[in-house]
């Protein structure tokens, strides 16, 4: 589907001894959508590097709403933050579409990364790829409109699972991008009339990725051309 | 011992680390909208404000733009290349005029290599910065622009220690991602809540109470739960 070997990329791209000394400390585990990794204010004590699948992280407002800030899939790891130095959540991660993962307790990859400047730069190089999605969320909700996120939306996701369909209701879709339902609805329509989705009960499925891409704001080109690496 | 200095990150360094910072680092002023990074440009320096802001700016094709998160003598700009080479996700500018001590990226990560609290300490404000962009990335998508302009007055306030700021409307719909007239309305309502006194491309604030009474929630979230107590 995306062209790269199956797998956590960051731990596929590190040295033979380092992802060694890595992967004897991690649990292959497995995730079903809607899995909570953490909640806003949970001490981060496990780390997940996402093999499959999506993790959402997901800004929670004191009324309840939510917005979906970032997604992490096989480029990336669940709890960053935690990595270098121990850290609470401030972020609800959890699971948007099920997968599989390799855990890991935070207090052992700090251990790691303090010792491993290999596998230290892959985390920062992480961080640094993290910020410059974040940034151009930020600038990207605020100044694009809810069809053109719906679409950039879609393709984010596409891009991280080995299916066309993906599975998610309209509700989920809203709190996923800080809208009303009604807005979702009317936007997943617009894309069925233009061929791009076939939207029931729940269920989107991708019918021609071009036609998405004609109607996501810019923001998913410029996040996709530095989605590996931000490293300068 | 070190020299003092007025910068929050630094202070918090141990004598030793903030020695070897400062041993490479060079005061520079910062001139209004100077440019300390373009868009996938490599990130050259990091930069500690000693008064004054630095703001982080995105930008689409269309010419809009909106800021995305603001530094001042709390932080530093440029820590993504604290550890790793790294290309800048959005346009850091000097938003208010004010004083620096920059030191080269590459110097940096030389420093950051060899001494684990340095490293912790930049990696942690990262953190924050992440946290922050959360909460931008939320706040765009679901407040309202008189919100928004309360809680960046009172962020911007809290940089630049003095009641007044100069700033333009023009300059707030930028940062905003407004269109000018929603920014005369937002500064027009603060006007009549007398949280502010607006004239001329000059904002003073009269009432922070006010202005705090007029913010979303956001300007109280804090920056990284395990640092209750690091607002500016």
């Amino acid at each position: 589907m995306n062209g790269f070997p199956p797998g956590n990329r960051l731990i596929n791209a590190l040295g033979a001894e380092d992802r060694e000394a890595l992967l004897q400390h991690c649990t292959r585990t497995g995730f079903a959508q809607g899995f909570v990794f953490f909640e806003p204010g949970d001490e981060i004590e496990h780390i997940h590097f996402i093999d499959s699948g999506i993790a959402s992280s997901v800004a929670v407002l004191e009324d309840g709403r939510t917005v979906e800030t970032v997604m992490i899939g096989p480029e990336g790891l669940t709890g960053s933050a935690a990595a270098i130095v121990p850290h609470r959540a401030f972020t609800r991660n959890a699971a948007q579409v099920d997968g599989a993962s390799r855990r890991i307790d935070s207090a052992r990859l700090r251990q790691l990364c303090a010792t491993r400047p290999g596998i230290r730069e892959a985390i920062a190089g992480f961080a640094a790829h993290l910020q410059g999605e974040l940034e151009q969320s930020a600038a990207c909700n605020a100044l694009h409109r809810a069809e053109q996120r719906f679409a950039k939306w879609l393709l984010r996701s596409h891009d991280r699972v080995e299916a066309d369909t993906i599975n998610l209701t309209q509700e989920y879709l809203a709190s996923m991008l800080g809208s009303q339902r009604t807005t979702v609805n009317e936007a997943a329509q617009g894309l069925q009339k233009a061929g791009a989705i076939a939207y029931s009960r729940g269920r989107i499925r991708v019918l021609d990725r071009s036609a998405l891409e004609r109607v996501a704001c810019e923001c998913y080109r410029a996040t996709a051309s530095v989605r590996d690496d931000r490293r300068g | 011992m070190a020299e003092p200095s007025s910068n929050r990150l630094l202070d918090a360094l141990s004598d030793e680390d903030r020695a070897a910072v400062l041993g490479f680092c060079t005061r520079r002023t910062m001139t209004l909208d100077e440019e300390f990074c373009a868009p996938d440009e490599t990130i050259r320096g990091v930069h500690f404000v000693l008064e004054g802001v630095i703001s982080a700016v995105g930008e689409m094709r269309d010419g809009r733009s909106v800021e995305v998160f603001m530094i001042g003598h709390e932080g530093a700009a440029g820590v993504e290349a604290a550890l790793i080479p790294a290309r800048a996700a959005t346009r850091m500018t000097c938003q208010v005029p004010g004083s620096c001590l920059s030191i080269e990226a590459a110097r940096m990560r030389e420093l950051t290599a060899v001494r684990p609290a340095l490293r912790e300490a930049l990696l942690r404000f990262q953190t924050g910065l992440q946290h922050e962009l959360e909460r931008s990335a939320a706040c765009h998508a679901l407040h309202r622009a008189d919100q928004k302009l309360a809680k960046w007055l009172l962020r911007c306030h809290d940089r630049v220690r003095r009641e007044v700021l100069p700033l333009t409307q023009e300059y707030l719909a930028s940062m905003l991602g407004s269109q000018r007239t929603t920014v005369n309305e937002g500064a027009q309502a603060l006007v009549d809540r007398k949280a502010i006194r607006y004239a001329r491309g000059r904002i003073t604030v009269v009432d922070r109470a006010a202005l705090e009474g007029a913010a979303c929630e956001c300007y109280r979230a804090p920056v990284g739960s395990d640092l209750p107590d690091d607002r500016v």
